[in-house]
């Protein structure tokens, strides 16, 4: 059975505190040394995070559960010759990033209408998709206008192109700074820097009418 | 200050809101915002986006996705020395075709059997043993040996095809003979210095075998899956299986079988949506048993999932269809056996064979389901199929490949897959060419059954060359979300 974190150790967004590193490191070389049930406790640490992250790039919850999942086997299968030189948490991101630009350029072709991608009718899929899970978005004082931006949010974002959507979706939506994106996505910092301001620049454009409304 | 263009002004703003700048670029982009009313405008407007996209709504995993890890990660490590569907799941990943097909299999079940020891081939094994022979010849004790072993090789052929022949519908039912598992231990005693003799008539251990389902849904999965728990929770199943080592004495909830499961049409890794069940082969039996007298279609198909199996299994859906059908009727009774018999008569065009004995009919009428010919199992105990024999299976093979034309009418096949099948059931089976994988479904019963040497060119060039000569059957489970319109058996 994998093992499961302890209870209350939630890791925020963003960068992985120095204490999460360690333990990481701890849990990456018992599973190299044959006990892979620890395993389990780096799922369960990262796999919301990497979870969220699937899906606002790939923009489909079915395909975000299956990115995972295929993410998180990947590293493990890489495991024996990770040399914790990055953290795990870069590592497994850094997969599950290629695996969700990697799958949505092979499939954009094929999906016509998606109960959760970016489309004018994102936010009420959002909400449906919500009640199939019975899950709440802890935003109790959500309303309809929220609702409409967030739709607007989600077809903006579905509309960038992959790579300024990775770096949103880790800055904006995870938390990561500036040398975590670059780790993660294999460029040098500048790099994050310009796409990060064409991506906001862009979905600025696209959803200025939402926001203005959202603020009236 | 040197003068900054927009694109530069951007990208400090962008920045500045993220805390990135260092202490310089923080008193540059100040002074800007203190002098410039568009860049405040600008700062303003990326303030909003950032808000924005971080106030979008977040979702734990599904609490499946550490099961469905950990159920892949231990599946991988059963199946390691396992051969696995490559071409099939190359296939289904690259044709949207092939995954509409696929979608309309619901469930593939995985029985793997055992033959000779993986890593050495056939052909490697008989020239040991013709050496081991050889070597025999140079004294009595060498000899002696070499007679044993081929003495507990041979029983271990003939258990196998006994096994396969038992009217019962046992698959490799019996307390496993293992050839390679026997010979190692037989190997150890010798080396122990046990007398030769002392060995003879003893049984020996075998490794389980493995029950593979694929499942399309999580719904079929929550089915497959109690129907399995159910199995195992058999006091039967259990108790037999104490000589394959399985743990008779642990509740069905900690018996190891594997799932993973997707939704829809998303079959992107036909090797992956299945669930794996380590199991005996009596707990095998047990399975397919509480899955046929549950409802399930159970079909019975040699040889490893591959390509070609997309064809067989479209047909199969289709005949299964119309069983299922027939067999919710409430004056149904005994569902399996019954389905079993009402699927073969569809298959072969004929009336139903009578009901045999109480656990009888099964896997003939399995074996029809897929166009294979009871009695090429049958006669291969004697000696090796005869070409005609492995002919009359490729004219079943093709009658339900041409089947499936029908089939491709069905809205889960797309057109090119209709024209493929209808292609491929038109052409000569020997035209057939890679990827496909060859028709394995009579090689493999072939050799099965104790056939020595394969009845076909392409038997002939396969086996040998195989770094894995397991014998394999597969059992698909299949349920139809459309049910074809039954047909009247008696036409």
């Amino acid at each position: 059975m994998l093992e499961r974190p302890n209870p209350g150790t939630d890791e925020p967004r963003g960068r992985s505190s120095a204490s999460a590193f360690v333990e990481d490191a701890e849990l990456v070389g018992r599973v190299q040394r044959g006990q892979t049930e620890a395993y389990g406790a780096l799922v369960q640490r990262y796999q919301d995070r990497v979870f969220n992250a699937c899906w606002r790039i790939c923009g489909h919850l079915e395909d975000a559960r299956d990115l995972t999942q295929e993410a998180f086997l990947k590293a493990f299968e890489g495991l024996a010759g990770f040399r914790r030189q990055s953290g795990f948490y870069t590592w497994i991101f850094r997969i599950a990033v290629n695996l969700s630009l990697t799958h949505r350029r092979n499939i954009h072709r094929r999906r016509t209408l998606s109960l959760d991608a970016g489309s004018a009718t994102g936010a009420q899929a959002e909400e449906l998709v919500r009640r199939v899970h019975g899950e709440s978005d802890g935003d109790p004082a959500r309303t309809p206008g929220d609702a409409e931006m967030h739709a607007a949010v989600v077809a903006a974002l579905q509309g960038l192109d992959g790579d300024q959507r990775a770096v949103i979706v880790l800055r904006d939506i995870e938390g990561f700074d500036y040398q975590e994106i670059a780790a993660i996505l294999q460029v040098p910092p500048g790099t994050v820097k310009s796409r990060l301001f064409r991506a906001r620049l862009a979905l600025q454009q696209a959803i200025d009418p939402a926001l203005s409304r959202g603020g009236e | 200050m040197a003068r900054i263009d927009r694109e530069q002004l951007g990208e400090l703003l962008s920045g500045y809101i993220d805390g990135e700048l260092d202490a310089r670029e923080r008193q540059i982009i100040e002074r800007v915002l203190r002098e410039d009313e568009s860049a405040r405008q600008l700062l303003a407007d990326l303030q909003r986006t950032s808000q924005a996209i971080s106030s979008l709504p977040r979702h734990a995993a599904p609490a499946s996705v550490a099961a469905d890890i950990q159920a892949a990660l231990e599946r991988t490590a059963l199946l390691e020395d396992f051969p696995q569907p490559q071409a099939h799941h190359t296939r289904v990943r690259s044709s949207w075709t092939a995954r509409m097909a696929m979608a309309a299999m619901v469930g593939l079940v995985v029985l793997t059997g055992w033959w000779y020891t993986a890593g050495q081939t056939r052909r490697d094994r008989a020239a040991q043993l013709a050496q081991n022979k050889r070597d025999a010849r140079q004294t009595d004790a060498v000899k002696e040996r070499a007679d044993l072993r081929s003495s507990v090789e041979e029983s271990a052929v003939a258990h196998v095809s006994k096994s396969i022949n038992a009217p019962s519908g046992g698959i490799l039912s019996g307390p496993g003979r293992d050839s390679t598992a026997a010979l190692a231990t037989v190997e150890q005693q010798l080396a122990a210095g046990v007398e030769p003799s002392s060995l003879r008539g003893q049984t020996f251990a075998a490794e389980p075998v493995r029950l593979q389902v694929a499942v399309r849904n999580r719904t079929e999965r929550e089915a497959v899956t109690a129907n399995i728990a159910a199995a195992l929770s058999n006091q039967r199943v259990t108790d037999l299986a104490v000589n394959s080592g399985w743990r008779a004495d642990a509740p069905p909830s900690d018996q190891r079988f594997y799932i993973r499961g997707e939704s829809g049409v998303n079959f992107k890794a036909a090797g992956e949506d299945q669930i794996l069940v380590h199991a005996s082969p009596q707990q095998i039996d047990g399975v397919l048993n509480e899955l046929s007298a549950s409802g399930h279609a159970v079909a019975l198909v040699a040889g490893p999932i591959a390509v070609q199996g997309v064809d067989k299994s479209r047909s199969v859906v289709q005949l299964l269809g119309e069983q299922r059908q027939a067999a919710a009727s409430p004056a149904e009774e005994k569902l399996g056996r019954l389905s079993s018999e009402r699927i073969a008569a569809l298959a072969d065009e004929k009336p139903p064979a009578p009901a045999d004995g109480a656990n009888g009919g099964s896997l003939e009428g399995l074996l029809k389901i897929i166009g294979i010919d009871p009695k090429l199992v049958d006669s291969a105990d004697k000696s090796a199929a005869t070409e005609s024999e492995s002919s009359g299976f490729r004219r079943n093979e093709a009658d339900v490949v041409a089947s499936a034309d029908d089939a491709a009418k069905e809205p889960t096949v797309g057109g090119k897959e209709g024209e493929r099948v209808a292609a491929k059931s038109a052409a000569p089976v020997a035209e057939r060419q890679p990827p496909a994988p060859p028709p394995l479904v009579d090689r493999r019963l072939q050799e099965a059954v104790g056939s020595r040497q394969p009845a076909d060119k392409d038997a002939a060039a396969q086996p040998a060359e195989s770094p894995q000569a397991n014998l394999t059957v597969v059992v698909q489970i299949i349920e139809q979300s459309s049910p074809a319109k039954p047909r009247d058996p008696k036409n």
